[in-house]
């Protein structure tokens, strides 16, 4: 059975439909991602898993679980946490002040231990335990939120395009943790417009145009396809 | 005289901080200029007159009540009016002009009930005076000081010291992030709201007391003095509330003292936006920290 | 679904607010909402006797028998328009008793509102059963209706319009109010005579016309009298409650008398705030304080304040320590028996109005020339809202002042 099922998942903004019957699946330790041009209904997956977003037909399974349009809270209880676009860090916070807010519906005890472990993930993090998270640069502030989603011990780590804004050896660095939490027993479904990165870091992945799933399958699959080779990686290889 | 004017100016002042609190902590959570918030200050001390009246002359009973039904009307306010708007993703201008309505039917309620006059309201704190110097000082003034520093003080430890306080706090500060983490921002909106009410009440009927009258303009006048304390303070920022408000209290009796009654507010306006001039963001305010 | 239900639900309050409304603000002229008075035509007659109607003999030759009142039925001052119209009836009934006549008061609404006055004006004017209009309760409705009654040369009395300019409006226009001109003047030398040794005043007033017209002409006569003004302070009313400020610059000035101007509740916080400063001196409050409401305000607190006014006053505790002449006895009692309530200082002047007119046709029958003339000449009436009630040269009521103090928490008359 499939951690995370969507199931002819149909959400719109007013009158735009933009996801149009989506069906993905994510297995327990897989690392999925979701390509597609800007515009593609990519974030608004994301959300609608969330419950940020109202999903107007169609169904979301978690473990087993109907958690359609459930309220964000539960999502977070029930362990899918989610990093968002634009990092959304609390900018008056320190770093440690962030990690532990991440850690808002877990009881008090197991903070700390869930800090070191964040800690050893992002050693850049701990040197700068005490900054103002407003003061950090993209890159720590996307380890940031990515600690942050940890300190919440997500059995599904959902991710909005982390590499947007980062220069190319930071996003090699946010990858290599991702692989990394992957080992420690999260599942990850990842979206992503720079597409040959994220393919080379997948397992499997979905394609989306205007809000349907046109392409899926293994991703070294998909990476050595032409069609998507020209669509999505402009051209160069 | 001068020493007079200060402490009466921190008197009236601190009770304008109280107030101001509840509008900024307000506005810094739901980005929200809660006009009605005024009005709460009013039906605060109504209330206790009301319910003074009604429980045979027990006080601080009829207090009690009247801060446990003033947190509910701040608490409706939200829940009624404003979640439904927030739901549906209304502009932030449809909750303005909400919280503006309710504030007139607060007003006009109160005055079809109790009619236009002032009404006398009783001084439970009145345990005489004492000099410092030349200046003349009542225990109502002291009291009042002393129950508005201990509000702010019990608050402070709620909003920096607590983990629903950090709630409240990530929620200023981004409350998409602070929704991912879990954190039940209705309750933290409607904790909000009712925290309001409650020092919108006490403040109300201070004052009450401090002047043995109420009147159905008292929420009007105070509406405008908070708005600017909280502005001249940073708007978000509590402690900036609190000394916008001393602030304005002190420099509105200065004012009225040295120059003339009559350009009390406005001297107290100009001072405000003096200030505004030199730094937009109130004197604590932050610029926004947010680099993407 | 839901959206048209609500918009249904919504026309639906409109619509009643709507109904509603325009209820309440359509009384007819000639209406008005109180019991009495529904009558024009009727007279109340003792012992039973015939009803006679109006339009038989008993009114004079030119067939007049009608004063007209316009005042504020309906509206923010309907509570006012009610009183002088009580006042009023009691008056023209109670002569019409003793004198076997049947002159008839006639109510007329102008809501408050100057150009309803004007509008009501005209309609009286073209009544030809009218003796005299009298009204309205405010100077400004009284004043837009003047020119209309002076231009048809009919005589205007109103019993409450109090500004100044209003008996300069014609020949034909008179009021029963003291004019401020001299309320102001006759305080100071009231003052003066009673507490002459204290001669150093500080006044705080509030910042209308009416304010500064009254303490400005108390300042002037105090000072023709040999007083001191040491401060001379200006508030704004209604949005002021903290006084301190003033009190405590006018405390340097060491006065002896604190003279103000205010309405009740202002009045109230300035003397609580000016006695918690411990300000020694006289504390002189106007006639505005003269109600329930003010007494409920201080309590006890400000005992030994002096209140002056041109009316008397008739607030229940007053009436019962003061000795009472025997006309404002028999109108308190008579106007007790017939409204089940005590009356109040407009029931009072209207009253007075009524019986001032009546007075002078009497006299000189219903000529409107003859009866200017002779109101022009009243001397020495003595009134229930008043004693030694007399017009002057330039058609000013004059009358005498009336010296409450505070004890106990009441007011007691002392002159």
């Amino acid at each position: 059975m499939a951690l995370l099922r969507l199931e002819q998942v149909t959400a719109s903004y007013g009158n735009i439909q933009v996801l149009k019957e989506i069906n993905l699946e994510v297995n327990e330790g897989e690392i999925v991602t979701l390509i597609g041009a800007n515009g593609a209904g990519k974030s608004t997956t994301m959300r609608t898993i969330m419950g940020l977003k109202h999903c107007d037909s169609g169904k979301v399974w978690f473990g087993g679980e109907d958690i359609t349009n459930c309220d964000t809270r539960i999502m977070v209880q029930k362990g899918i946490i989610l990093v968002p676009e634009g990092r959304q860090v609390f900018p008056k916070f320190s770093v440690k002040d962030n990690l532990v807010m991440g850690a808002y519906l877990r009881p008090d005890e197991e903070i700390q231990d869930s800090m070191q472990i964040v800690y050893e993930l992002f050693p850049r993090l701990k040197d700068r335990k005490d900054q103002l998270a407003g003061t950090l640069s993209g890159g720590e502030q996307q380890m940031l939120a990515v600690g942050r989603a940890m300190m919440g011990k997500p059995k599904l780590l959902l991710l909005d395009e982390p590499s947007l804004g980062l220069a190319p050896l930071i996003i090699n660095e946010i990858f290599e943790m991702i692989q990394h939490i992957r080992t420690m027993g999260t599942t990850i479904l990842l979206v992503e417009q720079n597409a040959r990165v994220a393919l080379k870091n997948s397992n499997r992945a979905y394609v989306l145009e205007t809000g349907r799933i046109v392409l899926n399958d293994a991703a070294e699959v998909l990476l050595n396809s032409e069609k998507v080779q020209e669509a999505y990686f402009g051209g160069l290889n | 005289m001068l020493l007079q004017q200060i402490i009466n100016g921190l008197t009236i002042g601190s009770t304008y901080a109280l107030v101001s609190i509840g509008f900024t902590m307000v506005f810094g959570v739901l980005e929200l200029t809660n006009f009605a918030n005024s009005s709460l200050y009013m039906l605060g001390a109504y209330f206790t007159l009301m319910l003074y009246n009604a429980t045979g002359h027990h006080f601080f009973v009829a207090l009690l009540m009247s801060i446990i039904l003033t947190g509910i009307a701040g608490y409706c306010l939200d829940r009624f009016a404003l979640r439904r708007l927030r739901r549906k993703n209304a502009p932030k201008l449809a909750g303005l002009i909400t919280t503006l309505g309710m504030s007139m039917i607060f007003d006009n309620g109160i005055m079809l009930i109790f009619g236009s006059e002032s009404k006398s309201f009783p001084n439970q704190i009145d345990l005489g005076r004492f000099y410092i110097g030349n200046a003349i000082v009542s225990w109502t003034q002291v009291i009042i000081m002393v129950v508005a520093f201990s509000l702010m003080a019990i608050l402070s430890i709620i909003v920096y010291g607590t983990k629903l306080g950090k709630a409240m706090r990530s929620t200023s500060q981004n409350v998409e992030a602070a929704r991912l983490m879990g954190i039940n921002i209705n309750s933290v909106i409607a904790f909000t709201f009712i925290i309001s009410g409650i020092l919108a009440c006490i403040s109300g009927t201070m004052v009450g007391m401090y002047y043995q009258t109420v009147d159905v303009n008292m929420g009007t006048m105070i509406g405008m003095k908070t708005f600017a304390a909280a502005i001249l303070g940073g708007v978000g920022v509590l402690p900036g509330a609190v000394i916008g408000g001393l602030i304005i209290g002190i420099i509105e009796t200065i004012a009225a003292g040295y120059i003339s009654t009559g350009y009390r507010d406005a001297i107290a306006f100009t001072i405000l936006i003096i200030v505004l001039l030199f730094k937009p963001t109130g004197l604590f305010g932050q610029k926004q920290i947010n680099k993407v | 679904m839901k959206r048209s239900f609500l918009t249904m639900g919504m026309a639906a309050v409109v619509m009643a607010s709507l109904i509603t409304g325009c209820g309440a603000q359509k009384p007819d002229t000639g209406n008005n909402s109180a019991e009495i008075s529904e009558e024009k035509t009727e007279v109340k007659s003792e012992g039973g006797e015939e009803t006679i109607q109006a339009d038989e003999n008993q009114t004079d030759d030119m067939g007049k028998n009608k004063l007209a009142f316009f005042l504020p039925l309906t509206g923010d001052l309907m509570q006012y328009g009610l009183s002088l119209q009580k006042g009023a009836q009691l008056a023209m009934d109670q002569y019409n008793e003793e004198n076997g006549t049947n002159y008839i008061v006639e109510f007329n609404d102008d809501k408050g509102d100057p150009t309803e006055s004007v509008n009501v004006a005209n309609k009286i004017i073209a009544d030809e059963t009218v003796i005299a209009g009298l009204g309205s309760f405010n100077s400004s409705c009284a004043m837009a209706a003047a020119p209309v009654f002076e231009e048809n040369k009919l005589l205007l009395l109103s019993p409450t319009a109090s500004h100044t300019d209003f008996p300069t409006m014609g020949d034909y226009i008179f009021s029963c109010v003291i004019s401020q001109k001299y309320e102001g003047a006759m305080f100071a030398e009231e003052l003066m005579e009673r507490y002459g040794d204290d001669k150093k005043a500080a006044i705080i007033y509030q910042n209308t016309d009416f304010g500064v017209q009254a303490t400005e002409l108390f300042a002037k006569r105090w000072e023709e009298l040999g007083g001191e003004i040491v401060a001379n302070e200006a508030f704004v009313p209604g949005t002021t409650k903290d006084f301190s400020p003033i009190i405590s610059k006018i405390k340097t000035q060491e006065p002896d008398m604190l003279y103000i101007s205010a309405n009740y509740s202002d009045a109230a916080q300035i003397f609580l705030q000016a006695r918690n400063l411990e300000l020694d001196a006289l504390f002189v409050g106007p006639a505005t304080c003269l109600n329930e409401e003010f007494i409920e305000l201080v309590g006890s607190q400000i005992d030994g304040t002096i209140i002056l006014s041109t009316n008397p006053c008739f607030m229940p505790s007053v009436l019962e320590n003061a000795e009472l002449d025997a006309n404002t006895e028999a109108f308190v009692k008579s106007y007790e028996e017939t409204f089940d309530e005590v009356p109040d200082g407009f029931a009072a002047q209207s009253f007075d109005a009524v019986n001032i007119m009546m007075q002078c046709i009497e006299k000189v029958g219903t000529d409107s020339t003859a009866l200017r003339d002779e109101i022009a000449a009243l001397r020495g009436f003595e009134g229930v809202s008043g004693y030694d009630m007399q017009f002057n040269e330039s058609k000013e009521m004059i009358k005498g002042v009336y010296v409450f103090e505070m004890k106990d928490g009441n007011f007691y008359r002392i002159n």
